[in-house]
């Protein structure tokens, strides 16, 4: 039994890993467009940069890598480490900013 | 042949490997009975999954499933709801399985403030969906009461 447990697991390794790998692969060539990321159309239609998707970016990413370097320090235990709450509320914020923006662009946009 | 029959074909020959490869094990694995049961579909159903899997990866990379418009919005560049929900669920997913890979035994707890994270993730996405369609409803909508709209608008003006 422990040899069908270990083949799952690298069955869902490879699945998963491979998964991932694909997508950052197609995202780096191109295959996965994110041209227009951190532009939005103001009230005249003109794309422009856009403070409010830059801050959610570094927002995600510093999310994002600082809850891996909490799985990696403590691996050992039986349970996802918890994020701090002041993360969490920081990031619903940051994506509040985001909505409020994108909200108040397409309500000027169709008046 | 059409590219459906060769869908089905491949369907068929995945099916085929996993019962035979169930087979195998049920016939020459030592054990009694239960045993033997347990293994038989603990391995047919991994392998089964494995190449389902494989196909979908492999179709992705050859291009005939088309993840290019994975970060688009509708006609428009990439969104950031997106990006940021696909960035999350690949670091929650990465997690578990490096918990699970190193401990093993059983699924590891999940903290509600990662659940928390996660629900805010995915209402951001669901919420930006929203205002998107509810922003070209709109302009649909004013387009056809200022006579400029497309076809639809028209539909709706009695005759």
């Amino acid at each position: 039994m422990p040899a069908l447990a270990t083949a799952a697991r690298w069955e869902i390794g490879i699945l998963l890993v491979g998964l991932m790998v694909v997508v950052v692969y197609k995202i780096f060539t191109g295959g996965i467009s994110l041209s227009g990321l951190l532009t939005a159309q103001d009230s005249k239609g003109n794309l422009s940069f856009s403070p409010a998707r830059a801050q959610m970016l570094m927002a995600t990413v510093f999310t994002a890598l600082y809850y891996l370097i909490q799985v990696i320090e403590s691996s050992a235990t039986d349970s996802l480490p918890p994020l701090p709450a002041t993360l969490v509320g920081i990031l619903g914020g940051s994506q509040a900013i985001y909505l409020g923006g994108k909200a108040r662009s397409l309500l000027f946009k169709s008046k | 042949m059409t590219e459906k029959g060769e869908y089905v074909i491949g369907q068929i020959v995945m099916v085929v490997i996993s019962l035979v490869a169930a087979f195998f094990i049920a016939v020459y694995v030592p054990g009694d009975a239960k045993t033997k049961l347990t293994m038989t579909i603990g391995y047919g159903l991994l392998a089964l999954t494995f190449l389902f899997g494989m196909a979908i990866m492999v179709d992705i990379i050859r291009g005939n499933i088309d993840l290019s418009a994975l970060l688009c919005e509708s006609g428009k560049g990439a969104s950031m709801s997106r990006f940021q929900l696909l960035i999350f669920t690949f670091v929650i997913a990465l997690s578990l399985f490096f918990l699970v890979a190193q401990n093993g035994k059983e699924f590891p707890k999940i903290p509600p403030e990662v659940l928390m994270l996660l629900g805010i993730s995915a209402s951001t996405y669901a919420v930006s969906k929203g205002i998107q369609v509810g922003g070209q409803s709109g302009q649909n909508g004013g387009n056809g009461r200022n006579g400029n709209g497309d076809g639809d608008a028209q539909k709706d003006q009695p005759k």
